[in-house]
């Protein structure tokens, strides 16, 4: 057992688990352990054999990577063994070097422990002493205490420097004043017609019993204008039970709510015609259509935002009025 | 051959020196001791995904246009050509379908982020359950919760720069979350997106988050991180010969250094293979993002699974006052509630440390059983996050075992009150009956499977008495008695090693370290119960 102190004040102790074996003390990882072939393991052949071992990883390891450069450029990447061929070739290739430098470590070289002293984690009194000294010092020469001129300028002029943030930040977006009435607009205007995806408007007859359809204000289906989709629903006659007020908001049978979430904004138009529920995939959200859309279940606290419905003089929907209320999520400046 | 090498690195070595005085400095570091242990390897694994995501992300850096501006999709995948879409979504499906081996980068990207995160919360685990967060290394804990914290973020902007309908769905949630903020809420939304959503800004700016500004921060606290541990030196379990004071184990260099490379190809190779094998992320099945479509039963990386099942959960709990209006159903899951939970992980040694009284330096680590209190707490959480993390999946879940996704819902609420206290109660109760074992084991000695007929006919097994290399754990040091103050927990019962009875993973080991004539010596003086 060798011990010397370097120059950074660490002493070291060293020692192979065969020579001392009382300050080991770590048979999780016993000289025995390190192969299942035991006390052969030890010796010239075994040696050539361990060395042969660790080389034929990495000569894999090389077949391995030119074997990738083959398939790179001489398989069509459209082939669908493509990627996973180039994917086997790299793991092998990465895996034969990552093996081969443990084998290298475990069976070649020697078993080794060693033990360090910690240093102590503090500093002596008379160190921390002497540097809050130092600091003081140096903090008494620039006169930070004693001078209240310079100190409350210079922590103007720090806070003044921040001050150019606001604008740079505030400039990221819309302008904050804006925000509340841009949320709160309605995307449908009084007579905008109920169109498809594909930009059809949409007459009575198109939608079967219990059908849905998303329909967009004259045909915008931009999604910048993420408010706007609403979903057109068939009911029976007798169905609905509207709202008092809303009696008018109905025609033929037909109801439009905005498609977009009360609770966090997914379009939960997944519709059951059995029970009328309207379920958002995002948290599950539960809406009852034949009831104004109320949440039935889920985190939704609101009902969907009914859209008014009226015919135009060429018999396709259009919208009886905009919205009534801010669509989609809750904010703080809703209502 | 020995002089050849020493020639070449002392030429280089004297270059070097000469400039920066580095042979001391080298040599200590060479020299440096670490601690053997598996459950070390792990926070390893976390630092080679995060080179994995370097390497891989510049490649994916060099294809990808982070632009919300509308294309028509013309490349080689059929069933998109013709529609629609962002420059975003479009260049990751360049770069799935027309740039050589640009699948298996993203892929193997993909994958890497999952490993990155996955290593960092069991990591985190290890460090917790073992006590290795006491002083002197809060400051690395705190790091490595912003890592964790700074990891997740980094996954949900990187998984939402393609663009497409699952991702548009998580950034709209996002977008919701941030909105429920009171008061500034709309305008701090507001200004991250460039306006209402989706704005056109948001992919461009997530981009620059996902590969400056995010990766940066890790990079530096990475680097501090490991920059602590080394000056710290690694804690240790207990053992014989192993103290306070010191460091058992191998050198940096070379067994170290070797057995860590080793184990970074490992790693990578792993990676490599699922980023070949399992697909990961097909964006081209999702189709472009749409505001009016979403699809059934997507969940997000799993990472984000809990804040999903914590906003399912969630009662529909809206408060309206004074013209504002307070959307409790998101801000309580979606801001509150991840807020206390990183809160609490964060401030967690300072409270242990404030409850137990405990000012004392740590280096040596604990055995989980040997503070039920904090293995109890640790399991408490952690059931609380896994059912949030389950509830992020409740459709799966029903659809799996075909019951009503109502109920399931109705079941996590009731889960994520009841289970976590229960949790507790059973955790602490395995401690302490593990306790009990290993009492057992030191004042009766370890079975030895010899049974004796006594000169009555009495049978008896032969215990042999633990052997002082046997013990791991003594609570009580004499040596340092202030380091006990304080510290709580059934201190009479002493623990002895797992090695002595083996485990239930590990069979009892041949005991090495003692030398054959005293292991004989040991062997005469059996006790019998």
């Amino acid at each position: 057992m060798s011990t010397h102190d370097s120059a950074g004040g660490e002493s070291l102790t060293g020692n192979t688990s065969a020579s001392a074996p009382g300050d080991t003390g770590r048979p999780a990882n016993p000289p025995s352990a390190k192969s299942p072939t035991g006390p052969e393991d030890v010796g010239p052949r075994a040696d050539k054999r361990s060395e042969r071992l660790v080389a034929t990883c990495f000569g894999v390891s090389s077949l391995a990577a030119i074997a990738f450069l083959v398939v790179f450029w001489a398989l069509p990447k459209t082939d669908v063994a493509y990627t996973p061929l180039l994917g086997v070739c790299l793991a092998v290739s990465l895996f034969g070097v990552g093996v081969g430098a443990i084998l290298w470590a475990k069976k070649i070289m020697p078993d080794e422990e060693a033990v360090q002293e910690r240093h102590p984690m503090y500093s002596t009194p008379e160190d921390a002493a002497k540097t809050a000294a130092v600091f003081a010092e140096g903090t008494e020469k620039t006169g930070f205490a004693r001078r209240r001129l310079l100190r409350y300028s210079f922590l103007g002029a720090m806070g003044t420097l921040a001050l150019p943030i606001v604008p740079i930040i505030s400039d990221l977006g819309v302008h904050p004043r804006g925000n509340a009435r841009q949320l709160k607009t309605s995307p449908w205007k009084k007579g905008d017609r109920l169109t498809t995806e594909e930009g059809a408007p949409v007459r009575i007859g198109d939608l079967e019993y219990g059908g849905i359809l998303t329909v967009f204000p004259n045909g915008n289906t931009s999604p910048s204008n993420s408010l706007a989709p609403t979903v057109l629903i068939r009911l029976r006659a007798g169905e609905n039970q509207p709202r008092p007020g809303r009696e008018t908001w109905e025609v033929d049978g037909h109801v439009a709510y905005s498609a977009i979430c009360t609770h966090a904004g997914c379009p939960a138009k997944l519709y059951e015609q059995q029970t009328h529920h309207m379920l958002c995939p995002c948290h599950q959200s539960t809406f009852l259509v034949t009831e104004h859309c109320r949440p039935i279940f889920g985190p939704a606290a609101r009902p969907l935002p009914q859209l008014p419905l009226a015919l135009d003089n060429e018999g396709f929907f259009v919208a009886g009025a905009a919205y009534q209320e801010p669509l989609g999520p809750s904010f703080w400046e809703r209502s | 051959m020995t002089t050849m090498t020493g020639k070449a690195i002392g030429g280089g070595a004297r270059y070097v020196d000469e400039r920066l005085t580095s042979a001391n400095f080298i040599r200590r570091s060479m020299n440096k001791v670490f601690p053997d242990h598996w459950s070390f390897m792990i926070g390893e694994i976390a630092l080679y995904s995060f080179i994995i995501l370097l390497l891989t992300g510049v490649y994916l850096m060099l294809f990808f246009d982070a632009t919300a501006r509308e294309v028509i999709y013309n490349g080689s995948y059929v069933p998109l050509k013709g529609v629609p879409m962002s420059e975003a979504y479009s260049s990751t499906l360049h770069i799935s379908f027309d740039v050589r081996g640009g699948l298996i980068m993203r892929q193997i990207h993909h994958w890497a982020a999952l490993l990155f995160v996955s290593s960092i919360v069991v990591h985190m685990m290890r460090v917790f359950f073992t006590g290795a967060f006491r002083k002197p290394r809060e400051i690395n804990w705190l790091i490595g919760v912003g890592l964790m914290v700074l990891g997740l973020l980094e996954g949900f902007a990187g998984y939402s720069l393609p663009d497409d309908l699952l991702s548009g769905t998580g950034l709209r949630i996002a977008y919701s979350v941030g909105q429920s903020v009171p008061v500034v809420g709309t305008w701090s939304t507001f200004l991250l997106f460039g306006g209402n959503f989706p704005g056109e800004s948001i992919i461009g700016r997530l981009y620059v988050v996902h590969i400056l500004l995010v990766p940066g921060i890790l990079l530096a606290l990475i680097t501090a991180h490991m920059m602590i541990l080394w000056y710290q030196k690694h804690t240790q379990f207990r053992g014989p010969g192993r103290t306070e004071e010191n460091v058992v184990g191998s050198r940096m260099y070379p067994s170290y250094a070797a057995k860590g490379g080793g184990f970074f190809f490992l790693v990578f190779g792993v990676v490599a293979a699922l980023g070949g094998l399992a697909q990961i992320n097909p964006v081209w099945m999702y189709g472009p993002f749409n505001p009016s479509q979403v699809s059934a039963g997507a969940q997000p990386d799993w990472y984000i699974g809990f804040l999903e099942g914590s906003l399912r959960l969630s009662p529909g709990w809206e408060i309206r006052a004074f013209g504002h209006t307070i959307p409790l159903n998101i801000l309580i899951p979606g801001v509150v509630l991840p807020g206390i939970m990183f809160g609490l992980l964060a401030l967690y040694p300072f409270l242990e440390a404030a409850f137990t009284k405990d000012k004392a330096q740590h280096h040596l680590l604990d055995r989980p059983r040997d503070k039920p209190v904090r293995t109890s707490l640790g399991v408490m959480s952690l059931t609380f996050y896994f059912v949030l993390w389950i509830m992020g999946a409740n459709d799966i879940a029903a659809h799996l075992f075909r019951i009503s996704l109502n109920l399931t819902t109705y079941m996590g609420q009731v889960a994520l009150f009841l289970l976590p206290p229960l949790m507790y109660a059973i955790t602490y109760r395995i401690c302490i009956g593990l306790q009990r074992s290993d009492h057992e084991v030191l004042v009766h000695g370890v079975e030895t499977g010899t049974i004796h007929r006594l000169p009555s006919g009495e049978y008896i097994e032969v215990h042999a008495p633990v052997q002082e290399s046997q013990l791991v754990l003594s609570p009580v040091e004499p040596d340092h008695p202030e380091r006990i103050e304080g510290e709580r927990g059934p201190r009479a019962l002493v623990s002895a090693a797992g090695r002595a009875v083996g485990s239930f993973f590990v069979a009892k080991k041949k005991d090495t370290s003692v030398p054959a004539d005293q292991r004989e010596r040991d062997d005469d003086t059996l006790t019998k119960r």
